[in-house]
């Protein structure tokens, strides 16, 4: 058993050491049913990895427990369905491959997504295409666009006097891009209460800029901020289904980039490298 | 044009439910009514204009038809790639409407100048541009458009053409037979050329669009004739439509439209249309020295 204590990891983000978070063993912190569904499901992503020779691996393992408690485990406990009147939309779209093995456990899509990822006629690319993926709400992979889109989604449903709620994932690098902060300020303009905003906060920002106290940052702008475990899911799926009554949500998730495989959390190299056929089966031994 | 552009987009917001407007802040004052009426469907979004094109493009995702409306340079240069993968990619239908055209804010110099807008959205696969002669065209154009399904770029201009002329998208119309030279003008140059050319023996073609993806065809038997394209923005975008028909017809070419070059003059529009020689004067000399050579 390995043991991390992650707060020695990242360091300008004090946030991020209120978690001892312990990798390859969450079925500490979760149901060992969905750890066992969620190593599933790592393998499918690692197989459509090595089938394709492309992918951000890391980053879907980092946002994996946030998917699966928002498709799988929130409809058990809330009336919240991706199927209905609700919205997500994955703003960080390279993590496209966390999405397809979620819509795929949520039966939205079928299996095929593994053994065609990235073929020429596939309808899975390395990030998502709304007018080819059931359940794809918005076709992400340049960054900064998701939420702005999801705001306007938000202002159309408001047209339509239905309850709906709307999830929008990014991811902390993905905090440098403008149009994120404009859209968190017109979120709270517009009380935009329907709105979660989740931040996948796996220290990818900190390679380029320290953001400082996101929590703080947030809290500035007008929203009802948690500070989370990221891999969690009772953590998630409780901020999940809990929000302000007149302010937008934001949810920090703290992650770790490449859960579930040691080699590959935190470590840099891996961000878009496919493993070796040797890589791939010491990595799957170690998930099965 | 502006004032026909408040009062036709304050009927479609009023009457369909399936509109939206979205101000860059810009012509807030105009819009107060309907901005006050229709709080749910209209907003002043503010100085943000990459969010704005995407929010715009998050309500189209919905059925909710956006109007989008700023100055020219800050909507297709500042906020192109939300145009091009939130709209174009995404394959979704929205309405933008700018102002200040090439330089219509002279005294404001190059940062509000935006002569490259109808190249630039060209480059964007399914993009329709209307680049209206006349208030009457616009009101036309956005009346028959806004609820095309389709990426539309509505170009509004200070300065118009003393009639509109019935053109329909896509279309060149002859407005005068000629045998020396074809001469193709777009939307409020032609005042220019009815001013100064009228009397030489050139056929006279008008258009007001740039079809995203429709060819276009000049009405012309061309017979060795000369072509001259008289255009309000960076020569290109229409001699790019029309490519085939000049190489087939082995036709001499001469664009005049606005230079490639910051303008860093200020004065009047017609001051700087002197400068960079598209006055009705110069291209009257530009026209002839082309035609007898």
């Amino acid at each position: 058993m390995k043991t991390r204590i992650y707060s020695m990891k990242h360091g300008p983000r004090s946030e991020k050491s209120i978690f001892l978070t312990y990798s390859n063993v969450p079925m500490n912190k979760n149901n060992v049913v969905d750890f066992q569904r969620l190593q599933a499901l790592r393998v499918k992503i690692l197989k459509a990895c090595s089938h394709s020779n492309e992918g951000h691996i890391p980053s879907a393992f980092s946002i994996l427990d946030i998917l699966y408690s928002l498709y799988i485990l929130l409809p058990k406990t809330s009336n919240i369905n991706f199927t209905k009147n609700d919205i997500f939309v994955l703003s960080k779209g390279h993590a496209a491959l966390a999405l397809y093995a979620i819509l795929e456990e949520a039966k939205i899509i079928g299996p095929e997504w593994v053994d065609t990822f990235g073929d020429f006629e596939s309808n899975f690319g390395g990030h998502p295409d709304m007018n080819k993926i059931p359940g794809v709400k918005a076709s992400t992979g340049s960054l900064g666009h998701g939420l702005p889109i999801t705001l306007g989604k938000i202002l159309a449903k408001r047209t339509q006097n239905i309850e709906f709620r709307a999830y929008c994932l990014i991811g902390d690098g993905e905090l440098n891009e403008g149009s994120i902060w404009e859209s968190l300020m017109l979120a709270s303009h517009h009380s935009m209460k329907e709105l979660t905003v989740i931040i996948d906060s796996n220290a990818s920002g900190d390679r380029a800029l320290n953001l400082g106290s996101l929590e703080s940052k947030f809290d500035s702008l007008g929203f009802d901020t948690k500070n989370i475990d990221g891999h969690s899911h009772k953590d998630l799926v409780s901020n999940f289904a809990n929000f302000h009554d007149n302010k937008p949500t934001a949810i920090i998730a703290q992650t770790i980039k490449g859960y579930g495989i040691s080699e590959m959390e935190n470590n840099p190299a891996w961000h878009h490298a496919v493993p070796t056929q040797e890589q791939l089966r010491t990595f799957l031994k170690d998930l099965i | 044009m502006r004032k026909t552009f408040t009062s036709t987009t304050a009927n479609i917001i009023t009457e369909n439910k399936n509109s939206a407007l979205l101000l860059g802040d810009i012509g807030v004052y105009g819009f107060r009514d309907i901005l006050s009426a229709y709080p749910e469907r209209a907003f002043n979004i503010g100085i943000l204009e990459q969010s704005m094109v995407s929010i715009a493009a998050g309500l189209a995702s919905e059925g909710i038809i956006p109007i989008i409306h700023t100055i020219a340079p800050f909507i297709v240069e500042r906020a192109l790639e939300q145009i091009k993968v939130d709209f174009g990619y995404q394959k979704l239908p929205g309405n933008f409407v700018s102002v200040g055209a090439s330089f219509d804010y002279a005294k404001l110099g190059c940062t509000h100048h935006c002569p490259g807008d109808v190249n630039i959205l060209s480059n964007i696969p399914g993009v329709n541009i209307f680049i209206p002669g006349h208030s009457k065209e616009f009101e036309n154009q956005l009346i028959n458009n806004w609820n095309s399904g389709k990426v539309n770029y509505y170009r509004l201009s200070e300065n118009q053409n003393s009639e509109a002329i019935d053109v329909k998208f896509g279309e060149i119309r002859k407005l005068k037979n000629g045998d020396k030279a074809v001469l193709i003008v777009v939307g409020p140059f032609l005042k220019e050329v009815l001013e100064s050319l009228t009397d030489l023996d050139i056929e006279i073609h008008y258009c007001n669009s740039i079809t995203g993806s429709l060819s276009m065809r000049v009405q012309s038997e061309f017979s060795g004739k000369k072509v001259i394209i008289y255009e309000p923005y960076y020569s290109g975008a229409l001699l790019f439509k029309i490519i085939e028909q000049i190489t087939a017809n082995a036709c001499e070419v001469m664009q005049m439209g606005v230079p490639r070059e910051f303008i860093e003059k200020y004065g009047t529009y017609q001051e700087q249309l002197e400068y960079l020689k598209l006055d009705s004067n110069s291209i009257r000399n530009r026209v002839e020295k082309f035609i007898s050579q």
